[in-house]
């Protein structure tokens, strides 16, 4: 059998394994001609696929789906089939490289590090750092370590600040801790699935192909799509429920009074198990103020489904059949969410609307039955939330601001008493509002390091945050990444990054899975991993004599040691990998900050056997380890008492009970008007992920989705001299970008609506988008904004 | 020499599913395995990528295909993955490397 013979029998035993659901022994195919085999969560979106990566002549060559991961069963979307092309896009980023009027030049990686250094000894408290939830955990662990634990300024955040915030004060105002209670078990058992703003059919494929499956098995499983645009998702919807933005807030509230009003409610879990809560001066608040059973049905009065039905859009009839729904306890309901609800300025609190709905209803904690919020990135909860690398955050669920926390940090990272300030840093719009204001106009950020995002494509109302420090001679702007990007051209000083398999790394996915894996192929050219470059500059601080770089014992704060006990010199990137893995050391001491909050990790050795594992991770009798599928459920959580039945251990009413919510309808910052009659939403495709920068190098993703668009309805078209493929200029109290129109496209606006995807770095249509947030959250709103469209030419 | 071995999703009672299989199993390049209830094994070989991006198109297409899913894919033939004809990339992104 000569090699293509075998590689095509290789393809159709692994499709015919995928399509037939055979359990199989082997997790990948098998090797041949040199082929050799490993694994590695996919780069690109939350899921958290497992991929199988083929290398041969240290170069990725074949990718399949991993047929022992149960996230996605041997199966992958259009992206994870590319993710082995991203790397090899022809412009990578090879070398250091610093601006000099306006040309980027080499320079050594001695020089650029050592510049760096010397700008945060100059003002330490000035320096911050931004970077996302495609950190690894190891290098978020790195970063927040060096800024919290080293630098004393807490100026750091995560792009997850924009795409998962309002998730986690959402969970963390419900239950009293951040993250899921459920997981992805529940598509393969749910009767009815309820999509808020959400298109998983673009956004998570292979979560939305469980869906079809069942399905196409002749399951009857109801789909329903609450959305501001019909997508690719509502062609497979029972129910299409198309509501006017920012009225989602009502429809929430609208089930939540039929199911007191029709005494539909779970009587048994709301006295049993849950409070009720509201912001009862009608400030926001994180954690609110209690209300009683009275007050809240009070409160939902007046959200009988004719008001609902006149503020959303959404008919009356809809309304009573989703709280009818609600009302039936035999029918096993899962709620799916991500940038809908979370990119929204009052996303915490529909966030609390959706938890106390099932709350209410008691659909939670079953298999099939309960509230799952996604997130849009590899490891946003791993390492935004879970690290916490967000502003206001310590790991492991800790915050800065209790001094509790601060002590048990400065303990276990063996500081002196009082290394860690106490005060939150910038949070991600403030952090780049502080960049682009004057030194002397009190914008107190100087220098800004960028790690894994591309903050002048995605921030909002980038003209405002991120261009005007362009502008000013002394903000200092360091990216590191693996392709040029809008940031990087930008940028005062230029790192080239290693990526994905270039690299160790873990990642955290949306249901509570750590995944582990291993360097594969090298990176190219001077490329270098960003936890060393991290750990490389905290190590030229502390040769010029920072203090903070010094644990209390005078050791580096990166100190590592190999099984001899020799300290191993890391920040030299040729000892970076060899005696010591300095991804395993770090996890194993982030490890131990993650079973204050009942989110216990097992030794990393464990994670290099698994395809991830969801915490609370625990150990049996028989030192094994068990992982935990739903929370605060006795019988699969390990932190239940018995006979509970349910447990809120970590309530914010310290009495197990987890928080209904109330909060009302309430405007949005900025509508329609006479002069801006459209609304304008913002989003992703299927072909491109985020800012397109990895995508946007794999040709055929590029050939299949080359340019953005704006969507927008017939009827609007006509009346404005538009048709399919001529040029339309949006124009918001921001910006104005020419883009070209596409009608009944794969996705449809309904009258008066506009979407454009972000993906595309020819038109920025964040320099349009609105950086109004949440004030609980600080999560902006990307959806919603008012914008006019005027005709410029025939294509 | 590009090769991909894809799971079919096709809806639709067992004459539909046999009529989108007719159309899939006539696509160049297109060998079909065994069908499972709805799901069917397919494997596309091309010369290149972009004529494999063709048949890939082609096959989502097809009437009745709900969904197509990646299983394994194999480019190490493929000369140069990243190169093929794209629209130029915005002005001024590029960085010299001098």
């Amino acid at each position: 059998m000569d090699r293509r013979e075998f590689v095509k029998l290789t393809a159709m035993a692994a499709a015919t394994a995928a399509a037939a659901r055979l359990p199989v022994a082997d997790a990948a195919p098998p090797a041949s001609d040199g082929v050799r085999w490993d694994k590695a969560p996919c780069r690109f979106c939350g899921t958290g696929c497992h991929v199988q990566v083929g290398v041969k002549g240290g170069r990725v060559v074949s990718i399949a789906g991993d047929r022992q991961a149960p996230v996605n069963n041997g199966l992958l979307c259009v992206k994870g089939y590319h993710v082995g092309l991203a790397l090899y896009g022809r412009d990578r980023l090879t070398r250091p490289m610093r601006k000099q009027g306006d040309k980027h030049v080499p320079i050594s990686w001695d020089s650029a590090v050592d510049l760096i250094a010397q700008r945060i000894k100059k003002n330490p408290s000035g320096f911050a750092m931004y970077g996302s939830g495609q950190w690894t955990i190891p290098e978020g662990y790195a970063a927040q370590k060096f800024i919290k634990g080293g630098l004393s300024n807490n100026h750091i955040d995560p792009n997850a600040r924009l795409c998962m915030a309002s998730a986690v004060t959402g969970f963390i105002g419900t239950y009293g801790v951040d993250e899921p209670a459920s997981c992805y078990d529940d598509l393969d058992a749910a009767d009815v699935i309820i999509l808020w703003g959400n298109n998983p059919a673009e956004m998570h494929p292979v979560l939305f192909s469980r869906f079809i499956d069942r399905r196409s098995r002749g399951e009857r499983v109801k789909l329903i799509d609450l959305g501001t645009r019909r997508t690719r998702t509502t062609a497979f919807a029972d129910h299409y429920l198309c509501f006017k933005p920012q009225t989602d807030l009502a429809i929430a509230n609208g089930i939540a009074h039929l199911l007191l009003r029709d005494g539909t409610y779970d009587k048994a879990f709301v006295e049993g198990h849950c409070n009720f809560r509201h912001e009862a001066d009608g400030k926001p608040h994180l954690f609110g103020a209690p209300m009683t059973f009275d007050a809240y049905r009070k409160a939902l009065d007046k959200y009988t489904p004719e008001y609902v039905e006149k503020l959303s859009g959404v008919s009356a009839a809809d309304i009573v059949m989703l709280a009818k729904l609600f009302g039936q306890r035999d029918l096993r309901i899962t709620s799916l969410w991500c940038m809908g609800v979370n990119q929204h300025t009052r996303g915490t609190a529909l966030n609390r609307l959706i938890h106390a709905v099932h709350l209410l209803s008691g659909h939670f904690g079953k298999k099939g039955d309960g509230p799952q919020s996604l997130t849009g990135q590899p490891s946003a909860c791993g390492t935004a939330r879970e690290v916490g690398t967000l502003a206001h955050a310590l790991p492991g669920g800790r915050i800065v601001a209790n001094p509790g926390h601060r002590k048990q940090c400065e303990e276990l990272w063996n500081l002196p008493e009082g290394r860690i300030n106490g005060k939150p840093g910038h949070h991600t719009v403030a952090m780049w509002e502080a960049f682009s204001t004057p030194t002397s106009g009190g914008g107190d950020i100087d220098t800004l390091w960028v790690q894994v995002t591309n903050p002048a494509h995605s921030l909002p109302n980038a003209g405002k945050l991120f261009k005007p420090s362009r502008e000013l001679a002394d903000k200092f702007l360091i990216v590191s990444d693996v392709y040029p990007t809008e940031t990087t051209r930008e940028a005062d000083l230029i790192l080239p990054s290693a990526m994905w398999v270039e690299k160790n790394g873990m990642f955290g996915n949306s249901e509570r899975r750590t995944q582990q894996w291993f360097k594969m192929v090298d990176p190219p050219g001077e490329a270098r991993d960003d936890a060393w470059q991290t750990i490389a500059v905290a190590r030229r601080l502390y040769d010029l004599g920072v203090e903070g770089m010094r644990d209390k014992d005078g050791k580096f704060l990166f100190h590592m040691q190999d099984e001899h006990g020799h300290e191993v010199p890391v920040w030299d990137f040729r000892r970076y990998y060899g005696s010591v893995n300095v991804d395993e050391q770090l996890f194993e001491e982030y490890r131990k900050f993650s079973r204050l909050k009942h989110k216990d990790l097992a030794p990393y050795a464990e994670y290099v056997k698994a395809r991830g594992l969801r915490w609370p991770v625990v150990q049996r009798g028989d030192g094994t380890w068990r992982e935990t599928s739903y929370r605060f459920v006795e019988g699969e959580d390990p932190y239940v008492a018995k006979g509970k039945g349910f447990q809120f251990y970590h309530s914010t009413s310290k009495d197990d009970r987890a928080q209904i919510w109330f909060n009302p309808y309430e405007p949005p910052p900025e509508a329609p008007d006479a002069e801006y009659p459209f609304w304008l939403c913002t989003g992703r495709v299927l072909e491109h992920w985020h800012t397109g920068t990895m995508t946007m190098r794999v040709p055929p993703l590029r050939r299949a989705m080359p340019g953005a668009y704006v969507e927008m309805h017939r009827l609007d078209a006509r009346k404005l001299g538009l048709e399919n493929g001529d040029m339309a200029a949006i124009e918001t109290r921001r910006g104005r970008l020419e883009l070209p129109v596409w009608i009944g496209g794969r996705g449809a606006a309904p009258e008066g609506s506009l979407f454009v995807p972000f993906f595309d770095e020819h038109v920025l249509i964040n320099e349009l988008t609105l950086h109004e947030h949440c004030p609980i959250s600080k999560e902006p709103d990307y959806k919603k904004c008012a914008a006019r469209v005027m005709a410029v030419r025939r294509a | 020499m590009p090769t991909t071995g894809l799971v079919v999703t096709i809806e639709g009672d067992e004459p539909s599913i046999a009529i989108a299989t007719g159309v899939l199993g006539a696509l160049a390049g297109v060998t079909l395995g065994t069908l499972h209830g709805a799901r069917c094994p397919v494997v596309v070989e091309t010369d290149d990528l972009a004529g494999h991006e063709r048949v890939l198109q082609a096959v989502q297409r097809v009437s009745g295909v709900l969904a197509c899913e990646l299983a394994f894919a194999d480019f190490s033939d493929v000369q140069d993955p990243a190169g093929g004809r794209v629209g130029p990339r915005r002005e001024g992104v590029q960085h010299g490397s001098s």
